[in-house]
């Protein structure tokens, strides 16, 4: 059968909300034991596409702001060599798949595993911070931040509230568990040396 | 002698730069070293692609472009091949392991060959 004559894929959208990328990374997996493949993802929430027929392992890899697209394009070709795709991309988050049931180990030094706490600790510090100034523009009209929801009365009050802190909340607690993780194994790598 | 800026290498840019002594990709660098270690590292690709950059960023290896063999669609797969600023640094990093591993001995007072033996046995 042709491409072109192929039925679309069904799609599935869940909405889902993780702190640790270890349970995130074990949740995609066991979903594509289901036949949920993740296709896109977003604030929140996740995009499948449903196929029974395969199964994928996940892993989820934070990279540099700094990286462009010839970086992007060089890394894609050289996990291509390993049977590795690029699944989807949120913001600097990588989600790889590799087809087959055994997991697949990505990051095998412990130094690895800290760069990406501390890139996780740094992303939702960034987060924190940012819904915290656009809080305090909330009480400050003049700031521009206060224009980004023209909602009106107590409607508007309680929507961003709900929503800011919902960022707050998620973002923190993401901050305090890396920086957890990224202390932990530091003093797991002074033990080994 | 090139000064040695790093210090001592780690045992990961150790067997990737053994593994570059002959041009090979990633996933051959991957199987050079599993197969080499008896199967007691097998490098993730995230692991080995750190390390091929902090490495090229080195001087100590650098790429070797060729193209893959499918003729369906010819794709372009990156071969890594040690420098001689490279093979400085596997010399250095030999010499450091023979130091210590004489001073192990002389201090321990063990010969190498009843090691050897008791392994054996």
């Amino acid at each position: 059968m042709s491409q072109q004559n192929q039925p679309k894929l069904k799609k599935t959208t869940l909405f889902k909300v993780f702190i640790d990328v270890h349970r995130e990374i074990e949740w995609l997996n066991e979903m594509s034991k289901k036949g949920y493949h993740l296709v896109a993802r977003y604030v929140f929430y996740y995009v499948f596409d449903v196929a029974p027929s395969h199964c994928y392992q996940y892993q989820v890899v934070l990279r540099t702001l700094r990286e462009g697209e010839a970086e992007h394009r060089d890394y894609s070709e050289f996990l291509s060599e390993m049977d590795i795709e690029i699944s989807c991309k949120y913001s600097n988050y990588v989600y790889l798949r590799r087809e087959g049931e055994e997991p697949f180990e990505f990051f095998t030094a412990p130094a690895d595993w800290r760069k990406q706490y501390f890139r996780h600790a740094l992303a939702n510090g960034a987060i924190l911070l940012m819904t915290i100034l656009y809080m305090i523009s909330m009480k400050n009209r003049n700031w521009p931040g206060a224009a980004l929801v023209e909602v009106q009365g107590m409607f508007k009050l309680t929507f961003s509230a709900l929503i800011t802190s919902t960022f707050v909340v998620i973002s923190g607690l993401g901050l305090k568990y890396y920086l957890l993780q990224w202390f932990r194994e530091g003093e797991r790598d002074q033990r080994i040396q | 002698m090139q000064e040695n800026h790093y210090g001592a290498i780690t045992e990961v840019f150790y067997l990737v730069l053994l593994a570059t002594f002959q041009p090979r990709h990633g996933y051959g660098i991957i199987q050079f070293i599993s197969a080499h270690t008896e199967g007691r590292l097998t490098l993730g690709a995230g692991t080995l692609y750190g390390a091929l950059n902090t490495l090229v960023n080195r001087g100590w290896i650098a790429l070797a472009e060729e193209a893959a063999p499918s003729t369906s669609s010819p794709s372009r797969r990156k071969d890594y091949q040690i420098t001689v600023a490279g093979r400085e640094a596997v010399i250095r990093e030999i010499q450091r392991f023979q130091a210590l591993s004489a001073l192990g001995l002389q201090i321990s007072g063990e010969r190498l060959d009843i090691l050897e033996h008791d392994d054996a046995m």
